[in-house]
């Protein structure tokens, strides 16, 4: 490549700005899983996933027959935009108990990426993660069982 | 080892991360003991594995909350090299469940959308 065919460098007067910097930026990555979020949440309040057709189906639950921790979340999240909250709740427990820490989560980091700020981090053992895989493992274990109390726990 | 100030994975013998320019002290063994903390807290990134978990795609979800949940207990051990590594791979596997779960609903809405407006162009409404 001769020499006059590059850009100028950019501390050079004259040279045109080096625009690339904004789409690798930490901004337009959270911009981008922000508007996809929006697009979902908006799919799910307008398209209750339980009518068939609206969502495409979990695959584990269509191999298996088995419900996965996920299963019914989707529809939850539908009553949940419309209100209805035990409905929403007796879809997926554990989905609707986990919004407000993946909210207050899901905040910060959006907060962090335009602003540079996140929120205070809170203050947890360190056994928390441990703690979330075994209670998400029971669950999806639990709410397979197919007797009461348990069948609470399925969609 | 890892940049102590943004967690860039960088060879042994370099003086300064090529990240964010951080200088880098060139440790004598890489074991729990002589690390240096972190300048910042090293995420745990559990939210996202929680996150894509219950919406996205499960083996991978299940991989990502493992990893994250790996971080705490090993920067309260010292080992931040580890935590960063257990860090990284925690955000990886997130999101190699959220593109399990973005494509095909992605292209569910598009066979959709177009079956939509394919249908309408054969009514009278």
């Amino acid at each position: 490549m001769a020499p006059a065919d590059r850009p100028p460098p950019p501390d050079v007067p004259g040279s045109p700005p080096d625009r690339s910097g904004f789409f690798r930026s930490r901004a337009f990555r959270a911009s981008l899983l922000l508007a996809g979020g929006l697009v979902f949440i908006a799919w799910v309040y307008f398209r209750d996933p339980a009518e068939p057709g609206n969502m495409p189906s979990c695959p584990f639950n269509l191999v298996t027959g088995l419900y996965c921790p996920g299963c019914g979340s989707a529809r939850a999240l539908h009553q949940l935009l419309h209100g209805r909250l035990l409905e929403g709740f007796a879809l997926n427990p554990l989905m609707v108990l986990s919004i407000p820490f993946v909210a207050y989560g899901l905040a910060s980091y959006f907060l962090k990426s335009f602003t540079g700020r996140g929120l205070p981090v809170i203050p947890s053992p360190w056994w928390t993660g441990w703690a979330v895989l075994g209670i998400v493992v029971a669950y999806w274990i639990l709410r397979n069982v197919p007797f009461f109390p348990f069948t609470l726990l399925a969609p | 080892m890892f940049c102590p100030k943004c967690g860039q994975e960088l060879p042994d013998d370099v003086a300064r991360c090529y990240s964010c320019g951080e200088p880098v002290e060139h440790l004598q063994a890489t074991g729990p003991v002589q690390q240096r903390p972190p300048l910042t807290p090293i995420p745990s990134n559990l939210v996202w594995a929680i996150l894509t978990t219950l919406f996205c795609c499960l083996p991978f979800g299940i991989v990502a909350i493992v990893y994250a949940a790996q971080v705490d207990g090993k920067t309260a051990s010292g080992d931040y090299a580890g935590a960063r590594e257990a860090s990284n791979k925690a955000r990886t596997w997130s999101f190699v469940a959220f593109l399990c779960g973005l494509i095909p609903m992605i292209i569910y809405i598009i066979l959709i959308v177009i079956g939509v407006l394919a249908g309408a162009a054969d009514h009278n409404f």
